[in-house]
């Protein structure tokens, strides 16, 4: 019995860190994962322009890492930094950055190079990506 | 003076309750533009750019065996009601009533929202609304039917074993720019 009751108490603890576990489970981050490829703003923007279905299939949801030039650079509604890459007067790919990244995007200016390792969510007025990193 | 304003990065927050759990996400990568003078407003959204507040949740959502073909967009193309109850000219607080449909994927269902709208002194528009709305019966079959196809089949998962709620609490913010 004692045994029984032992084996109960164990398992109620595990139970109980393994659901303390999940409930604080960090959120997912890209910061050890390897970008896919490398690519340019006005590459994956024609890539999305000519065929949305197959550059879908290939990047949403992937990490890759992508040059361009910095049209615009705004904070979004939770104050992460964001920028407008582009060519000329288009904008071509939106990445929302980290918010850890705001002072290292601090070094950059609108029409300067850049490149950031981000994760692909689709295509809307321009390619999407989110959790940027600038890359070194 | 402008009529047209749009903004890349409109925030979304939705909220569902479960017997265990409050289910909650965001989405700070929402396009929206509205004009004033046709009385249209548009939204639209990727499904991937969700991010939800439980870790477990959002690290599954965002895994790449998660198929989300067929639901990467959703959209709104609305109709102000009453444009005229807005003075751009003056900075205030004014209130609009909005209806449209909201479509995800091949699914399509009439919205109506208020939403309370800040015009500010250097012509930005800051906005923000909350509003409801539930789940028909036949389409939480439909979530169930995709949860079946989608989630991996050693997690036998359907909307009724994690009780989740028909109703869906929505919240908007955004603040508008001039086109």
């Amino acid at each position: 019995m004692n045994k029984f009751i032992k084996f109960l108490i164990v398992l109620f603890v595990i139970l109980l860190l393994a659901y303390f576990a999940i409930m604080n489970m960090p959120k997912a981050n890209i910061k050890n994962k390897e970008a896919l490829k490398s690519v340019s703003a006005t590459e994956l923007f024609q890539e999305f322009e000519t065929n949305e279905d197959l550059a879908s299939k290939n990047y949403i949801g992937k990490v890759i890492e992508v040059s361009g030039t910095i049209q615009k650079k705004m904070l979004d509604e939770q104050e992460a930094p964001v920028v407008l890459l582009g060519s000329g007067n288009e904008n071509q790919v939106l990445v929302t950055l980290e918010a850890d990244q705001a002072s290292k995007l601090n070094n950059y200016n609108k029409g300067d190079q850049i490149n950031i390792k981000a994760q692909c969510s689709g295509m809307l007025m321009e390619v999407v990506m989110n959790k940027g990193i600038i890359a070194d | 003076m402008a009529q047209s304003f749009d903004t890349r990065t409109a925030h979304l927050y939705v909220k569902s309750s479960s017997k265990f759990m409050d289910v909650e996400a965001n989405n700070y990568q929402v396009y929206s533009d509205v004009n004033f003078a046709a009385a249209t407003v548009n939204f639209t959204g990727l499904m991937k750019s969700w991010e939800f507040e439980m870790g477990a949740i959002d690290r599954a959502f965002n895994s790449d065996r998660l198929n989300l073909d067929g639901y990467r967009k959703f959209t709104f193309e609305g109709k102000i009601l009453d444009p005229s109850a807005i003075d751009l000219s003056t900075p205030g607080r004014y209130e609009i009533k909005v209806k449209g449909p909201l479509t995800i994927g091949a699914n399509k269902r009439q919205m109506n929202a208020t939403a309370v709208c800040y015009v500010k002194v250097n012509g930005d528009i800051d906005v923000e609304s909350d509003f409801s709305f539930k789940i028909e019966e036949a389409n939480m079959e439909q979530i169930n039917k995709l949860m079946r196809e989608r989630i991996p089949q050693v997690v036998s998962l359907d909307s009724q074993t994690l009780g989740i709620s028909r109703t869906i609490n929505v919240k908007l913010f955004l603040t508008y720019n001039p086109q």
